[in-house]
Parts: structure tokens; C-alpha cells; sequence
């Protein structure tokens, strides 16, 4: 009798409490990944040469080494945002940013790590660089505390709420 | 706006960048060659317990829980230090007692505990001597619909008896761990966000036909059994082996 948490029927609202903080500390832990995986991109393309250049000058890598840069500072602006509004406006003022960084940081994430493995060639989907085993991390985060398709729903519900029709 | 870290959070990062750079990186390979030496594939390597110390005695601790029982840090304080961690997700996170899903779970106990449920539980759980998991998601339903979790919690007497199937509950497979948190209907002809109910599982609680009261709360095992060597990525957790190859 002692073990059961708070009361019987208080399940669905703790799990809600228990998510809020955790989901800013899932999408900063990914924007690191992401930090880490575009310095092997980059270390890697710097360090090796084909077709009588260096990886680095293909255009192509450097529209992913660019295109992460973007992804990342905008990614960490609304993640930064978002605990921001949960510090000052709690978790309900803050439920679209929320729901909107469960579903940008993983997007992003593994955007980045994969063109990071791209660019690794071979050695990118091995255990001698780091990449492979972010990708599956992050990968993992589609889905971890509720797929991105819920959150998406749920957003879009409170964003089309504005526009009901009384 | 103002987009520059406070203070305290500066001198957080960069304390957390000296130790990412004189102790986390440079344990990967470590921590890659104990995991490959293991005999039990839920056991956590040793290299993880030197490195808690060394953060611990380096006041890198708890910083994740808001309050004086943590860093007492914002989530806006926070969050800089969670993405440094995240450059080194299998180490850093659990090096600082920062690791999902122990966090929620310390906030759970801390903001729902009773007093002898805090002290029984989230006392260990903050000095980083156990780990626990949280049971929520199972085979049997889309459980990205909470509503439709299925396990039920029924009380008999003065306990409870709980029967369902888990899965995806990360670290339950560890020795380590020593308590889950079961999510579970008490009721399921209440309101629907009201038939739900959250309950503390000790790892020991009696499971046997002859203890029976706790009893028949399964974990979902599943160990793919291949070549370790293939293994990309390694979780410690019930269900939770990747399949990449």
C-alpha cells in the first residue's frame, strides 16, 4: 500500500510532470551529439584526400558542414527558448516549444550525424568513430518518450484551436 | 534578450569541459574495451564508478535537479551543461548522476514521494549507489497512446498485485537497478486520464506463486543473442538492443 506514487489515478498527471524537464534535458544532450558529430565530419574530410583533393573542398561537404552550422544554432536557440518560458511561464506556457523540441532535436540530430557517416565513408558505420553509435542514439529519439507524430498532433491541436469556429 | 549564460552557468561549463577533456574522452575506449569483456551484458562498466567519483569530488553532481537537494540550477542554467554531456552520451550523462531515466525518476520521488519513500529510495538514487527504471511502454499496446497502457495494479487487502508485460525500460536489465516505477490501471472504468497509477516496484519484491503478492509483474526479456563484435550500440536496457549490424 505504502509503494503506490502520490495516489491511485494520479498516474496520467505525474507522467506528464515527470517528461517536462527531461525533454530539454534529451534535446541538449542531442544538439551535443550533433556538436560532436559535425567535428568528426569535419576533422575526418579535413584529413583525407580523393580525386586529387581534400574532401573538404567538395562542394557537396561543405553545403552538410554548412547546413549543420545552421541546423544547430537554430536548434539551440529554441531549445534555450523553451527552458527559458519553463522557467518563467512552467511547463503549460510552455507546451508548444515543448512539443516542438521533442520533434526538431532528433530531426536535426540525425540529419547531421548521417551526413557525419557520409562523410566518414566506411569508417563512419563502424565502432572506430563515434558516429555509428550517435546516430543509434539519437535515432532512438524518434520515438523515446512518445514518437514524433504525437507531439506533432498534439501541437497541431493547439495550434488549430486558435481558429475554431464557437 | 539577452543570449550571453549567466555567471554560474559559465563557471558550470567550464569546469564540465575540463572534465570532458581530462577524463570522459578519454575513457571511451576504455569503457568500449570493458563493455566488449564483460560477462553479464547489463553490467555497467567499472569505468563508469571512477568516473562518478571524480565528478562528484569536482561538485559535477545532480546538477540536472532543480532545489537543494540537487545543483539548484534553472533549466535554462541547465541546459548548456546537458548539451556538453550529450558530446559523450554513454559516459558523461551517468558520470554525473545526470543519466535518464534515474533523473525523472528522481524527480518524481521528489516532487511526489512520501518521506519514507524518499528516504528509501531517492536518497540512494542521489548518491548515485542504485539506478532504477521506468516502466511505462509495453509490447502488447501502442503505448505512444498512454491511455491504452494495460497493466493492472489491483489491490487485494493491504497490497497491491500487478500483472502486465513491460518493455522499453531502460536500465531494468541492469543488476544495478534496484527499483522500478510501474505506470498501471487501478481503475479502468474511471475518467481517462484518472485510471492510471504509478507504483514503486522493488527489484525483489516477491514474484513466486507462494510470495505472490507483488507478484507476476514480468519484464519483458529479451537478449538478441549476436556476435559482440557487431554490436554498434549497446544499451542497458530491458528490450533495448539495437539491431544494427
Amino acid at each position: 500500500m505504502q509503494n503506490i506514487i502520490s495516489g491511485e489515478g494520479d498516474g496520467f498527471a505525474i507522467a506528464q510532470a515527470r517528461l517536462g524537464p527531461g525533454r530539454i534535458h534529451h534535446a541538449m544532450r542531442l544538439i551535443g551529439m550533433s556538436e560532436r558529430a559535425l567535428e568528426a565530419m569535419c576533422r575526418r574530410v579535413t584529413s583525407r584526400v580523393a580525386f586529387g583533393k581534400s574532401i573538404a573542398e567538395q562542394g557537396v561537404v561543405q553545403e552538410w558542414i554548412a547546413d549543420s552550422r545552421i541546423k544547430i544554432e537554430q536548434l539551440r536557440l529554441l531549445v534555450l527558448k523553451t527552458a527559458w518560458l519553463m522557467d518563467t511561464v512552467g511547463n503549460k506556457g510552455a507546451h508548444t516549444e515543448i512539443q516542438a523540441i521533442k520533434v526538431a532535436a532528433p530531426s536535426v540530430a540525425t540529419w547531421i550525424i548521417d551526413r557525419a557517416i557520409q562523410a566518414h565513408g566506411g569508417g563512419g558505420v563502424s565502432q572506430d568513430f563515434p558516429v555509428a553509435a550517435l546516430y543509434a542514439h539519437a535515432r532512438t529519439l524518434h520515438l523515446a518518450d512518445g514518437p514524433d507524430e504525437v507531439h506533432k498532433r498534439s501541437l497541431a491541436h493547439r495550434e488549430l484551436r486558435k481558429y475554431e469556429t464557437r | 534578450m539577452d543570449f550571453a549564460f549567466d555567471a554560474r552557468t559559465e563557471e558550470l561549463r567550464g569546469q564540465l569541459t575540463e572534465f570532458m577533456d581530462s577524463h570522459i574522452y578519454p575513457s571511451e575506449p576504455i569503457f568500449e574495451e570493458q563493455l566488449e569483456k564483460r560477462e553479464n551484458p547489463w553490467e555497467q562498466p567499472p569505468i563508469i564508478d571512477d568516473l562518478k567519483q571524480e565528478a562528484r569530488s569536482r561538485g559535477l553532481w545532480n546538477l540536472f535537479l532543480p532545489g537543494e537537494h540537487g545543483g539548484g540550477l534553472t533549466n535554462l542554467q541547465y541546459a548548456p551543461l546537458a548539451e556538453l554531456t550529450g558530446r559523450s552520451p554513454e559516459l558523461a550523462p551517468a558520470a554525473l548522476n545526470c543519466a535518464a531515466p534515474d533523473t525523472g525518476n528522481m524527480e518524481v520521488l521528489t516532487m511526489f514521494g512520501t518521506p519514507a519513500q524518499k528516504e528509501q529510495w531517492l536518497q540512494p538514487l542521489l548518491e548515485g549507489e542504485i539506478r532504477s527504471a521506468f516502466c511505462m511502454t509495453e509490447p502488447d499496446v501502442a503505448s505512444s497512446d498512454a491511455s491504452n497502457i494495460s497493466t493492472r495494479i489491483e489491490r487485494d487487502g493491504n497490497e497491491y498485485v500487478i500483472n502486465g508485460r513491460k518493455w522499453w525500460s531502460s536500465g531494468a536489465m541492469s543488476p544495478r537497478c534496484k527499483i522500478f516505477i510501474v505506470m498501471g490501471k487501478t481503475d479502468p472504468s474511471s475518467h481517462r486520464h484518472r485510471q492510471q497509477s504509478m507504483i514503486l516496484v522493488p527489484r525483489d519484491a516477491p514474484r513466486r506463486e507462494h510470495q505472490a503478492r507483488h507478484a507476476r509483474f514480468r519484464l519483458h526479456r529479451r537478449i538478441p543473442r549476436r556476435p559482440r563484435r557487431n554490436r554498434v550500440h549497446r544499451r542497458t536496457s530491458a528490450g533495448a538492443e539495437h539491431h544494427f549490424r
